[in-house]
């Protein structure tokens, strides 16, 4: 959907918290973008991001165990 | 004025069938386009608590509409916290004022040659009174040519009556026979109020008062619209609900129900905030002279303190019945609410510095993060009792309190 040819798009980055588990693998796998509260519950920031953030954030969204985050065009 | 009628016009502990209705208030004429811009013109504003414009809400409707095949309008009547009656009180009192409300919407709000609507009045289970009232209203009115209505029964629990809850039961209702009334999950979260089912058909929400109020903005029109306020209020005797004119203060309110003149009140309810007795005395009781204040109604909900209350108490007991109702759906509201609720409790007692640091961080980690509101309106209560209790948290940091000045805490 968001392809690296969007470029022009604001992106940000979502996520479902009832999907949620609290497994904690997108703070690994985009440690510059989320860290866990202290209950093991990611915190995501709200911002648009830059491109960089996005190919670290492409990495969360695809490993996370229960598919809780994406990635969104922001409105 | 201090009582005015213009959504409960039938007097209390009695119910209007629909003869009575028609009676009182006259037969409901075919609703076109026109209310639509009436209720525009009186800017109506959602009673379930958030007072979002109600017309913006049918805009993304009325986008839908041309290419939808059916719109489902649900009536919110789950009230879920305890000290809301208001709509328990409509639906016993005026059910068939509701039921004009859902039916004026659809009609004006479908459009299209295949297009056709349905009313769903969505109700906590146990909730008999209302339950029966309503289900004797649709066969009172079975016989007129309106879309089909019925009733859908929510768990009695307070998430029930969260509009993402309602979306969400109708949704899977639909789709595999069963209703499940957990909060759900809004992709866009810039357009929570209406959602698509996977037919891209909408479903609109309305508070039940709302509804109510649509219809009677239906049958008088904008110019005749009265900008009244339903409210329950907490009294030693009870709740009592009572419909007020704009030029109702907190101050006249109080006294016309001999409710003693408290420190502070609990205004919105279990998710609202507390509010000085000194800045809110003099203000009208009407969510628009409010938001000028920087204050809400929310649901209409008025709780004062009571002479002997302790208000840090009361919020630690109200945050820990909030974390309980919690559906446990969404991580900072399940691991948050109780952190919360207990670091209250802990403070009731004593007020240590460091459980307050703690409680101020963990009440900054619960905010925007869970599917729906209920963490959201704990935090925002607790938080305003901390400002507005500032004077009596020094006092039990001495292991002191204010409603008790000379009991000395355990």
């Amino acid at each position: 959907m968001n392809d690296s040819t969007t470029v022009m798009t604001n992106i940000v980055l979502r996520i479902n918290p009832q999907a949620c588990d609290g497994i904690g693998m997108c703070a690994h796998l985009a440690p510059d973008l989320i860290s866990l509260d202290r209950w093991g519950y990611p915190l995501i920031p709200t911002r648009v991001l830059d491109v960089e953030e996005i190919s670290q954030a492409t990495k969360a969204v695809k490993g996370c165990p229960r598919k809780a985050l994406h990635l969104s065009a922001d409105q | 004025m201090l009582v005015d009628y213009f959504v409960l016009s039938a007097p209390a502990g009695q119910r209007e069938d629909y003869n009575a209705h028609i009676q009182r208030n006259g037969v409901l004429e075919r609703c076109d386009r026109s209310l639509i811009d009436a209720v525009a013109e009186v800017a109506l504003t959602g009673r379930g608590g958030a007072h979002f414009p109600v017309a913006r809400k049918w805009q993304p409707v009325l986008e839908a509409m041309p290419t939808a095949a059916r719109l489902t309008v649900v009536v919110n009547a789950a009230e879920g916290e305890p000290s809301s009656r208001k709509d328990a009180e409509i639906m016993r009192r005026n059910p068939h004022l509701v039921l004009d409300g859902a039916v004026a919407l659809s009609q004006s709000l479908v459009t299209g040659t295949y297009a056709a609507a349905d009313i769903v009045v969505w109700l906590h289970e146990g909730d008999d009174i209302s339950l029966s009232s309503i289900q004797r209203a649709m066969t009172e009115r079975a016989s007129l040519d309106e879309p089909p209505m019925r009733v859908m029964l929510a768990p009695a629990r307070y998430v029930s009556g969260e509009s993402t809850s309602v979306i969400r039961a109708v949704q899977s209702e639909r789709r595999t026979g069963k209703a499940t009334a957990f909060p759900r999950f809004t992709p866009d979260p810039a357009r929570p109020w209406i959602q698509d089912d996977a037919d891209g058909n909408p479903i609109l929400v309305h508070n039940c008062e709302t509804m109510a109020r649509i219809g009677q903005i239906a049958r008088v029109g904008a110019l005749s619209y009265r900008a009244t306020s339903l409210v329950t209020v907490t009294t030693p005797g009870g709740l009592r609900v009572l419909e007020v004119g704009p030029d109702t203060t907190f101050a006249t309110l109080l006294a016309s129900l001999g409710v003693v003149t408290p420190s502070a009140v609990l205004l919105g309810g279990y998710g609202g905030q507390w509010v000085e007795w000194l800045r809110i005395a003099d203000l009208p009781v009407d969510p628009d002279a409010l938001r000028t204040h920087g204050l809400s109604l929310g649901a209409g909900i008025i709780i004062p303190l009571a002479p002997d209350e302790c208000g840090l108490r009361k919020t630690a007991e109200i945050a820990s019945w909030m974390a309980g109702q919690s559906a446990k759906a969404c991580g900072p509201c399940t691991f948050g609410l109780p952190a919360v609720a207990e670091l209250m409790e802990k403070i009731s007692h004593k007020a240590k510095s460091r459980d307050l640091r703690e409680l101020r961080e963990v009440c900054g980690l619960i905010p925007g993060r869970g599917a729906c509101r209920h963490p959201d309106g704990t935090v925002r209560m607790v938080i305003s009792a901390l400002e507005v209790f500032a004077e009596d948290l020094d006092q039990h940091s001495h292991k002191h309190c204010l409603a008790h000045p000379r009991k000395h805490r355990r």
